[in-house]
């Protein structure tokens, strides 16, 4: 009988995550991911698709503005494919941030109601996007085919890097979602927010034009790093490992950061909510 | 330790903040306060700690409890006494402030029916999602589904966003998911209170069958009729704490003389007192007295009350006229009493008095009422207050059939009635 035997007090260490918990509560972290998508295209016509929409429309966008009439360059090779590549990231990122900032208060009926690990909701929030990202690779592998770009060594490298940007995802989207909470603010200041970060991002524009001195200051952007990997591993290009390297570090950072903040003040959703 | 203790409840306390202190709903707010007060805003998630006495509240203190494995434990007391923040402790949705439980056995609760019901999704994916959520694996559910189908009686819908759902099968849905959970220990709070009274005696029955299963039970409810049919053993709280422990009939006897205790009765010259009018006459006082003409705000269907009013006459008017409104949580106002249509002349109040407005056999049912109160000369108001006072009005089998009338099946108010045949 031990085996189940739980302790109820008030939790006093700083720092705990519950992956035993969280492995337990797998299949809910699984039907919570399945009822957002079930629910986010049901009563549409065009179902998952519009999930490709979104980072197809802004390379047209950017490709006319950025590309065409303010001539940014792209380090020869065809501006649609050189923002795309990193669109990809970009979107899943931005959307996991959008989705994980309201997914507590969105929750707060299974919040104040029932027990589960409650790092489940950002969880389950980021899965979401996971797949809508997978179903924008499909569309890579054609803009790829259309500009001649072959699939190489390097794109084994999207998986690490596929990695980094969940864990920056989770380390900041863990931390919005439990602000959120306590602080409304946030609902306002997430969206604009993700907006100026895209311009401190070099997704539109490639990273060398920013100049050397400040190119370490771009990659203390832990998304600087993993999103111009991204594109080196897309369009077959060397690495820049040291700015990957810090990416990594500081996601890593965040990560903590973010999912220790959450695993704190978890325990007063139920009360503050 | 004793093997058959199943949970052990050590020094429970919890505290809640109240009123205005520390509530930021901006973040500007949060960084003023920040900085001319920065532990206490550290402190702000740790708990309520650093706060002086009359900022908080318990809503439970130092509680000890044990429970044998195999029990059921019915929990009973007012609105508010700290049943359910004890249920939501023991099922972890919120923290205890101080003390220790110890459970002993895979623990499901259940404090509501259908949490996490999505109104977009089928009843099928319903019952995946909700029994999810409730704690089951993939592998149980697939094993349970046909069970749960056909407990709920609702196979033919199966594939209807449950938006389409009527109440009734709405509940039927969700219980049945709840039911078919095999835990060791289940906390039940309320969730009886609702369905068709077949199908509630279905989910009774199949309490039953799980507590004879050598599963624990604990379970709150204000239907004393559940309680009594079910639970082997009954504890009592009372503003955060447990005030009686022991055999279940001798807690509901407990119960009810606890609720026709004394209740204070507001001052209502104070100037905290929101009201209308020229204050020529003012209401000092209200009470509600119950059949046994004790003050009390816990009423029963069918009983006879007694409003009693206290008067400040600090000018008289002619021909006064008093109004009691009666209202629903709706603010419908449901009944009132009025002087004037009754033809009562109170224009003998010069001094201060008290007045009775006696109601006999109360036709309210379940549910809390506020009243309003009115005096005035013609329709000049002197004082009107509103939801001066509220009570809540407790279901009673006043047909004297087993059955309560219940307000959802529709209404507002009981009538006597005969059916018959022409």
């Amino acid at each position: 009988m031990n085996t189940n035997h739980i302790v109820i007090k008030p939790q006093r260490n700083l720092f705990r995550i519950p992956i035993i918990e969280i492995i337990r509560y797998k299949d809910l972290l699984y039907f919570l991911v399945w009822r957002d998508l079930k629910v986010r295209y049901k009563q549409t016509i065009l179902g998952a698709s519009w999930a490709l929409f979104q980072p197809l429309v802004q390379m047209v966008i950017f490709s006319i503005f950025f590309g065409r009439l303010a001539k940014i360059p792209s380090e020869n090779v065809p501006y649609p494919i050189f923002v795309y590549s990193a669109l990809l990231p970009w979107t899943f990122f931005a959307n996991s941030l959008n989705a994980c900032n309201n997914s507590v208060i969105n929750n707060a009926g299974l919040i104040t109601k029932i027990y589960f690990p409650r790092l489940i909701i950002p969880l389950s929030a980021i899965g979401g996007g996971l797949i809508d990202l997978l179903l924008s690779f499909l569309v890579l592998l054609g803009i790829m085919a259309y500009y001649n770009f072959s699939i190489t060594i390097h794109f084994l490298m999207i998986f690490p890097l596929l990695i980094g940007t969940i864990f920056t995802a989770i380390g900041i989207g863990t931390l919005l979602s439990a602000l959120s909470v306590a602080y409304r603010d946030f609902r306002h200041i997430v969206p604009f927010g993700i907006q100026i970060w895209l311009f401190a991002t070099p997704v539109i524009y490639p990273p060398s034009i920013v100049g050397s001195r400040f190119e370490f200051l771009l990659n203390l952007n832990p998304m600087a790093g993993i999103i111009n990997g991204f594109r080196s591993a897309i369009l077959n290009r060397p690495f820049s490992w040291d700015a990957i390297g810090i990416s990594f570090l500081i996601s890593v950072i965040i990560f903590m950061i973010g999912v220790g903040y959450f695993s704190r003040v978890e325990k007063k959703f139920a009360d503050i909510i | 330790m004793n093997n058959s203790e199943i949970i052990t409840i050590t020094g429970l306390s919890k505290k809640y903040r109240i009123g205005i202190q520390e509530k930021h709903d901006n973040l500007r707010e949060a960084i003023a306060s920040f900085f001319s007060n920065p532990i206490k805003r550290i402190n702000r998630f740790r708990g309520a700690s650093d706060y002086s006495k009359e900022e908080t509240i318990y809503a439970l203190k130092e509680i000890n409890l044990t429970v044998k494995q195999g029990e059921v434990l019915g929990i009973i007391g007012r609105n508010g006494a700290g049943k359910s923040t004890l249920l939501k402790i023991l099922s972890r949705i919120t923290e205890p402030t101080d003390g220790e439980i110890i459970i002993r056995g895979r623990l499901s609760s259940l404090l509501e029916v259908g949490t996490g019901f999505h109104p977009e999704l089928t009843g099928r994916e319903n019952i995946y999602l909700n029994a999810a959520i409730l704690g089951m694996t993939k592998n149980e559910i697939n094993e349970k589904f046909d069970e749960i189908v056909r407990f709920s009686e609702i196979r033919k819908f199966l594939d209807t966003p449950v938006k389409r759902y009527s109440s009734g099968m709405y509940v039927r849905l969700a219980f049945s998911v709840a039911a078919h959970l095999e835990p060791e220990i289940l906390l039940v709070d309320e969730v009886l209170a609702v369905g068709d009274i077949g199908f509630q005696k279905k989910c009774l029955g199949k309490m039953h069958d799980v507590s004879s299963g050598g599963k624990t039970i604990i379970f709150v409810s204000h239907n004393m009729a559940a309680i009594e049919n079910l639970c082997t053993r009954c504890i009592v709280i009372n503003d955060g704490e447990i005030t009686f422990n022991g055999n279940t009939d001798g807690a509901i006897k407990y119960y009810h003389s606890q609720l026709s205790e004394t209740v204070k009765p507001t001052d209502l010259l104070s100037e905290d007192i929101s009201r209308i009018g020229d204050s020529r006459i003012r209401f000092k006082n209200i009470a509600m007295l119950n059949s046994e003409e004790k003050t009390s705000n816990q009423i029963y269907m069918g009983e006879d009350v007694t409003i009693k009013i206290g008067l400040k006459v600090n000018k008289g008017i002619k021909e006064p006229r008093i109004a009691v409104f009666f209202k629903n949580q709706l603010g419908q106002t449901v009944f009132r009493t009025f002087t004037w249509e009754k033809e009562k002349d109170f224009s003998s109040i010069t001094n201060d008095c008290e007045i009775l407005c006696k109601i006999p056999n109360l036709p309210l049912l379940q549910g809390r009422y506020y009243l309003n109160i009115w005096i005035g000369e013609y329709n000049k108001p002197s004082d009107f207050i509103e939801s001066v006072l509220s009570f809540d009005v407790l279901g009673k089998d006043v047909f004297g059939t087993g059955r309560q009338p219940d307000q959802r099946y529709g209404g507002v108010v009981f009538v006597e009635h005969e059916w018959d045949f022409l």
